[in-house]
């Protein structure tokens, strides 16, 4: 890589592997994430994300492969990246006897700020998580969604290049994802780099540029969620429900009106080009279904049809 | 950085930091100096009076108690019970200065709390001024080389039913024998080795003798070491401790 393509690519791994012990968390992927890129990790529990996440934020020794942030050394260097990177955590690890404030402030000395520039830092980190009327509360009296607004506030407090994203909005109402994620957006248009692990489609859909999805430490795919979506499933889906005993004969049947059918306990899942045409034949094949449902693919059918329906957790 | 985070916390929990800190001593040194004191001889420990025995004793032990209670609990809450070790592991703060700073910290509070209950005594004629404050600093450094073994014990333990254990299997059994209310004369011998042992012993006979000239440089000297060796091995293992439970 020349030095034009260095200064657009924060982050560069080659082979990247990480063991613990016997098991292998990560086992060799290659990334690169440009300057301003959104980037998600899709993958089901213990594929990798949040070691290889670890690995970047500098808080975990890599056991092979090349590495480098900022076109620096994570093992050489870990400071003086983590001084140019923010981290949000799965789990909240606020002090939960400080004030919302005091959070910031201890978290911004930790980054070295001049304390003059932590009072107005503090100001506008309050306004961005809207929490300036509880500036003062203990963080113990917050709610979820306060405390996990407060954390991604914190992980801004030095101005980073490069924010990582651990399962961000896991476990909160609506309200407080929509609001996150005009936050992240609002970074990404200020020219932050995101990379953001999750396990919630729409919210890739919504906010990445780019999705890898990882399986059992290796990278098994990775695109455009349009791209994906096109590359895997045919873009509409036809959900068919039959009594158990008629399943079967069903999905055999159907098998040639679409391109791929998916047999689950209680549903038939029939990928088509065209639903309208589709649900018409299946009507005049004899076979009604009790109740049917057209719907759009998502990036959901695809990351489903790649790392399989088994829970192997 | 770290110093300035503990200071934030210490501050929003005075009152209870002034509790631990100067009525439990002052209430030790009322019972034992006082109630204690007004039986025992003139004469029996040495030549001073029971009171003066003890009340360097005290300020140790006081000293002491403080290093345990800020190298456990918090310990724990920065690896499990809050996480706050992982939130600064992300910033550019090494463990090793967070090992560091959060000693510091507690370095200051004792020194704080220590200088209030050496005062007392002072007023209430337990101590001479000068060996006071003689006894206030090697009290406090005594318990700083006690704190960084203590703080990796805390690191490594999963749980905190282990602080319980700590408290009673070695904790209060120290404090009882090390020197502090009598004598380690009286003890028989083998428990007069493991007395000399404990990092409270070498503290009290400092701070007991520290400021009378009695005792030799050298006698300083290999008190001093002991408390050194302490801290270096403890320092070491809490480094090593810190570092292998954030960046795994």
């Amino acid at each position: 890589m020349d030095s034009a393509d260095a200064a657009d690519t924060v982050v560069v791994a080659d082979g990247l592997t990480k063991r613990y012990g016997d098991r292998t968390a990560v086992r060799g992927i290659d990334i690169q994430v440009r300057r301003g890129e959104f980037l998600g990790f899709l993958g089901p529990n213990g594929a990798g994300k949040s070691s290889t996440l670890r690995m970047v934020a500098c808080v975990s020794p890599r056991t092979e492969g090349r590495l480098s942030v900022f076109g620096m050394d994570p093992d050489r260097h870990g400071p003086a990246i983590r001084a140019r990177i923010g981290v949000v955590p799965q789990q909240d690890n606020l002090d939960t006897e400080l004030s919302v404030s005091e959070n910031l402030r201890v978290y911004a000395r930790c980054f070295g700020i001049r304390r003059r520039e932590v009072r107005r830092k503090i100001a506008e980190l309050l306004e961005f998580a809207a929490l300036t009327d509880r500036a003062g509360a203990e963080v113990e009296t917050l709610s979820g969604g306060m405390r996990r607004r407060l954390t991604i506030a914190r992980a801004l407090v030095n101005d980073p290049e490069l924010v990582l994203l651990d399962e961000p909005t896991t476990g909160l109402d609506p309200q407080a994802r929509h609001l996150l994620w005009d936050r992240l957006l609002g970074l990404k248009r200020a020219g932050v780099t995101l990379v953001l692990t999750t396990h919630y489609m729409d919210e890739v859909e919504r906010l990445c540029d780019r999705v890898i999805i990882i399986d059992q430490g290796r990278i098994i795919e990775q695109g455009t969620p349009p791209e994906l979506i096109g590359r895997h499933a045919p873009p509409e889906v036809v959900e068919l429900r039959y009594p158990p005993d008629r399943q079967a004969i069903a999905a055999e049947k159907l098998a040639g009106l679409c391109e791929r059918v998916e047999v689950l306990p209680e549903r038939l899942l029939l990928f088509v080009h065209h639903s309208e045409q589709a649900l018409s034949e299946i009507y005049r094949s004899g076979l009604p279904p009790e109740s049917s449902l057209v719907r759009r693919s998502t990036l959901e059918d695809v990351f489903l049809h790649l790392t399989g329906r088994s829970l192997d957790d | 950085m770290i110093l300035e985070w503990q200071a934030v916390h210490g501050i929003r929990n005075w009152r209870g930091a002034l509790v631990g800190g100067l009525v439990i001593p002052l209430v030790t040194l009322a019972a034992i100096g006082f109630g204690l004191g007004a039986v025992v001889p003139h004469g029996a420990v040495g030549d001073s009076s029971y009171l003066r025995f003890v009340a360097p004793a005290v300020l140790a032990t006081a000293a002491f108690q403080y290093a345990v209670a800020e190298s456990t609990e918090p310990v724990m809450a920065g690896f499990k019970w809050q996480r706050t070790y992982e939130g600064v592991a992300v910033t550019p703060v090494t463990p090793r200065q967070m090992v560091i700073g959060q000693l510091l910290w507690t370095a200051a509070q004792i020194a704080a709390s220590g200088a209030l209950v050496a005062l007392v005594m002072v007023a209430c004629d337990a101590m001479e001024p000068l060996p006071a404050l003689l006894a206030l600093v090697f009290s406090t450094v005594g318990a700083l080389a006690f704190a960084a073994p203590v703080m990796a014990f805390s690191a490594m333990v999963r749980d905190g039913s282990a602080f319980t254990a700590l408290n009673r299997m070695i904790i209060l059994p120290m404090t009882l024998v090390a020197g502090t209310y009598f004598p380690i004369s009286q003890l028989p011998t083998a428990a007069r080795g493991l007395a000399m042992a404990t990092p409270l012993w070498h503290t009290v006979e400092l701070c007991r003798d520290g400021g009378t000239g009695g005792p030799t440089s050298g006698a300083i000297a290999v008190h001093l070491a002991v408390l050194a060796l302490w801290a270096a091995i403890g320092l070491a293992a809490t480094f090593r401790l810190f570092r292998r439970r954030l960046t795994f």
